[in-house]
């Protein structure tokens, strides 16, 4: 697999967060294993259930949980490990600092917009928890795969925070070599 | 427009010019007419914001102003939302008129508080249609005829637990997901109505449908409780005064164009099946035990009630 | 609107992930297009709790389980064989492999992804520039969905109410059509992107030798395994074992099968190809989750409704209309993900082209491959982001040569809108 900036940064540092940072990623990686492995096995039973009429209910609304959590946690992990869908017309610009001032706004950026969905998408989970909201074939409370909404922009927030204290190590002597 | 223009959005699942995307469209120029415009709604029909659930989160949460909703659809929401579809509450429109559409009656005012505890306010009615059940293997005229089929219901314990209590295998699926599961044989047949099996084009994967009557379906017009509370008297009067005579006006045209649906799928070559009294005897037995088995869902002093007025119904 | 769209691009350009800067777009105009911003979190979770969206992580977990266990390698060799007398022969083998993928996957990603992680260094090896082998791997992922099964056609056909069994029947010829149309392109552009005008010998690929050499029967037989998954997905989807989203499982499931039963991959080797399948998933439903606040934003402002109400009232003449319907596909399909636009396209569409006598099976076709085409044209260009990520390749060595192979497309897309025909072909059987 590519090794991104992102990647190679943290490990190549070694303080604590970093360190901490390391692990973090390695739970959201087995958050999103184990939901893709949900999906594939939800669905598959479920054509198996069919087939030969089996006395099991439809597990494919698992597989429909299981999207959110690859989807939300999985974006803290693109986060890290810089995987995201970008235009990436800077990745071939010549200039350090133009790319440490565009990661930086990045890091801004990623921070306003987790910021919100953080805020709304907590209140969003806390009511479907409150009105206990079901899906319906087999009972599944919405409030579990809405949790993954707001933990996964922790996780972002998390990740952008420690992104912007590494372009601004990276930053201040670029700055200062002038 | 003055500044005191409020500009609403009005939201639904159902296709463009279907007879209850009809209603919305009259609803919203009458609303717009009787407020001399100072309320202008835009509709944004076919699932264009989402399906009935989504619309109702959002509705609930005040991120939405007006839909309409299906309100069977809505279990997970609260599982008093389904009580209607308990099988043969009423057989035909004169009961339906008598249980469905009594403001005072046990539906209404399950339905209405229902919603209104999920912040979401229920303006009027209309409706959609009893379902009937259609399949590709043989006509269904008994409960035995439906041993062994394989039958898409849609989540809703009430339907589910009549079709398996009459010996089917059923399948609960989504409805988008249905005409390639009934085309390619995943499924052999469904429990819509003859509108909706006609306009969805179901109709071209099946050969037999019985007009069953199990289950009869309706719909509401619904506020957000926010907007609600942020109208004025005049305008809530307007608002549901409108919604009762255009929904009044749905159930009355929606009723003249049924016969057409059930003539359009005859002609397409669907046998059609109308069960005879003892076999409905039959069936209706087998609706008995999905009531009994449901009571403690919707509560037994609610179930009394309803017993009560389909009994009354009956008698009249 | 308009300026809203500059600053996306101003956003997009220094490299703000889409599915953050769609969003942040929303955030910032939220007050002038009235949206609340507690409608963001539920359209987000609203446009990934789908079930036929499963089917893109399986199908890209399928493909992903192919390449470790050899499948993908399978399917080369036959392509490589066949196709090995040709003049700069990778990049037809790069085609053929992603129309026989699209025999097996519903999605244009999951082919992309599926294609150019076991073609693509291949054909950098023999001389073709990163860029150009991505562009190809970028326009042959459209096969993913041109041949069926195929998840746009699905949906379309599910909610415009039209048999999806006569949908893919018609996607089989003008799918074809794609596949002679790259070649063509290829063909010329070899010419200009080999510095010799040929590839360079087999240096690098010691399997690709040997298979040469070998007959045509026997790379047949040891590629069965391969050859028999289209086999297995669109005969479970027709005689109704499974439902096309199944099918994504499914054919994960054999693939797993062949890998653990011919010891190409070991049990201990899943968590590595599950958490390469889950980060590429993971990135690709981020877009669609994150972008549908944007969709939203579109429909509350009412313009492709708009659109799709302005295409009828220009013109009474069929050939005007489609024509104004073709370009206006095109530009819904620049802005919005393919799912969404396919979802909200086929019923505001569907009315007045039958009203004009045009078949829906017909439009079903001109609508998908239009809105297909969007995965090539930025700012929302999946295809080729996942080419570029794919093929490690900045998306600008992409862009030069993305345009020749969406005017081959383009040429095809109106063969399909004007002559009927071609989609309908099995009607005259
Ligand atoms: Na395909
Ligand atoms: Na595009």
């Amino acid at each position: 697999m590519e090794i991104s900036p992102a990647l190679d940064r943290c490990l190549n540092i070694n303080a604590r967060p970093f360190k901490f940072e390391r692990k973090v990623y390695c739970v959201e990686k087995w958050i999103c294993i184990t939901a893709l492995a949900v999906m594939l096995l939800a669905i598959s039973s479920n054509v198996l259930v069919r087939y030969f009429n089996l006395p099991f209910p439809n597990f494919s609304e698992w597989g429909v949980v299981a999207m959110a959590p690859l989807t939300f946690i999985g974006m803290a992990m693109c986060s890290y490990t810089g995987t995201h869908i970008v235009i990436d017309i800077l990745k071939s610009a010549k200039s350090h600092r133009l790319r440490l001032v565009a990661r930086f706004l990045i890091g801004i950026a990623s921070i306003i917009f987790a910021t919100v969905y953080l805020y709304y998408g907590w209140n969003f989970f806390y009511d479907t928890l409150l009105s206990g909201e079901k899906l319906i074939a087999m009972g599944t409370p919405v409030a579990i795969p809405l949790f993954f909404l707001p933990a996964g922009m922790v996780l972002v927030i998390f990740h952008a925070v420690l992104e912007l204290w590494c372009t601004v190590i990276d930053l201040a002597p670029a700055i200062q070599e002038k | 427009a003055s500044a005191e223009t409020m500009e609403l959005r009005l939201a639904h699942y159902a296709a463009i010019d279907s007879p209850a995307d009809q209603a919305a469209q009259e609803f919203a120029r009458l609303v717009e007419e009787r407020t001399d415009g100072r309320i202008v709604i835009t509709l944004f029909p076919n699932g264009q914001l989402g399906g009935v659930e989504a619309n109702a989160r959002d509705l609930a949460r005040g991120a939405l102003d007006l839909a309409l909703l299906t309100p069977g659809s809505l279990a997970g929401l609260d599982p008093l939302l389904d009580i209607h579809y308990l099988p043969f509450i009423a057989t035909d429109y004169e009961q339906v008129d008598a249980i469905f559409y009594n403001p005072d009656g046990v539906i209404q005012k399950t339905i209405r508080e229902t919603l209104a505890k999920h912040d979401i306010e229920t303006l009027g009615l209309y409706e959609l249609e009893f379902r009937a059940v259609t399949n590709s293997r043989h006509p269904i005229e008994t409960p035995d005829d439906l041993e062994g089929l394989k039958l898409r219901v849609p989540s809703s314990a009430a339907i589910k637990g009549f079709f398996e209590a009459a010996g089917a295998q059923t399948v609960v699926m989504p409805f988008p997901e249905l005409f390639t599961a009934l085309q390619q044989g995943t499924v052999d047949g469904q429990d819509n109505g003859a509108a909706l099996t006609y306009e969805s084009q179901l109709f071209e994967t099946q050969e037999y449908m019985t007009t069953l009557k199990h289950v009869y379906a309706f719909g509401t017009f619904n506020a957000s409780a926010k907007l609600w509370s942020e109208l004025s008297e005049e305008d809530k009067q307007i608002m549901l005064e409108t919604a009762q005579e255009v929904g009044e006006r749905q159930i009355q045209k929606n009723r003249e164009i049924n016969d057409q649906y059930l003539a359009k799928l005859a002609q397409a070559g669907l046998e059609i099946t109308h069960p005879n009294e003892q076999a409905l005897a039959a069936f209706f037995e087998i609706g008995q035990q999905v009531w009994d088995e449901l009571t403690p869902v919707y509560g037994e002093a609610r179930i009394n009630a309803l017993r009560e007025e389909v009994a009354r119904a009956r008698s009249n | 609107m308009t300026f809203g769209i500059f600053i996306l691009f101003g956003l997009l350009l220094i490299g703000i992930p889409i599915g953050i800067a769609f969003p942040l777009l929303v955030i910032a105009n939220a007050e002038t297009w009235n949206i609340d911003w507690a409608v963001l979190p539920s359209t987000t979770f609203g446009a990934v709790s789908s079930f036929p969206l499963l089917a893109i992580p399986l199908f890209i977990l399928a493909g992903e389980v192919m390449n470790r266990g050899g499948l993908i390698k399978q399917l080369i060799d036959v392509c490589d064989r066949l196709l090995g007398w040709l003049r700069a022969p990778m990049g037809h083998v790069m085609i053929a492999a992603s129309a026989m993928m699209g025999a097996i996957t519903g999605s244009s990603v999951a082919t992309v992804a599926a294609i150019g992680g076991a073609v693509g260094p291949v054909m950098m090896r023999r001389g073709y520039p990163p860029g150009y082998t991505a562009a190809l791997n970028a326009a042959s992922g459209m096969l993913g969905v041109l041949i069926p099964p195929s998840i746009p056609l699905i949906l379309y056909g599910s909610i415009v109410g039209v048999s999806i069994t006569q949908l893919f029947l018609a996607a089989i010829l003008p799918g074809i059509l794609m596949v002679i149309a790259f070649m063509t392109v290829h063909f010329f552009m070899t010419r200009r992107v080999l510095a010799s005008g040929h590839e360079h010998a087999h240096s690098g690929n010691g399997a690709k030798s040997d298979d040469a050499a070998k007959s045509l029967p026997s790379i047949l037989f040891r590629s069965a395994p391969a050859l028999m998954l289209p086999v297995v997905v669109l005969g479970g989807i027709y005689s109704g074992v499974f439902t096309p989203t199944e099918a994504a499982a499914v054919a994960t499931m054999y693939a797993l099968f062949v890998m653990l039963l011919g010891r190409t991959g070991r049990f201990g080797d899943l968590s590595d190809i599950f958490s390469r399948a889950a980060l590429s998933s993971a990135a690709i439903l981020v877009v669609i989750a994150f972008t549908s606040v944007f969709n939203r934003a579109l429909v509350l402002e009412q313009i492709p409704q708009s659109i799709a109400a302005f295409a009828p009232m220009v013109t009474d003449s069929v050939i005007v209309f489609l024509l104004v319907i073709n370009v206006a596909l095109l530009l819904i399909g620049m802005l919005m993900e393919t799912n969404a636009a396919t979802l909200l396209m086929g019923p505001l569409l569907a009315p007045a082209a039958a009203s004009y006598g045009i078949d829906p099976v017909h439009l079903g076709i001109i609508l998908v491959v239009n809105i297909e085409l969007g995965l090539l044209t930025p700012p929302m260009a999946a295809n080729l982001f996942v080419a570029a990520r794919t093929n490690d390749v900045a998306l600008i060595a992409l862009l030069r040569y993305i345009g020749w192979f969406i005017f081959a497309a383009l040429i095809v897309v109106a063969c399909i809108t004007f002559i009927p025909a071609l989609p309908l072909w099995y009607r005259y059987f």
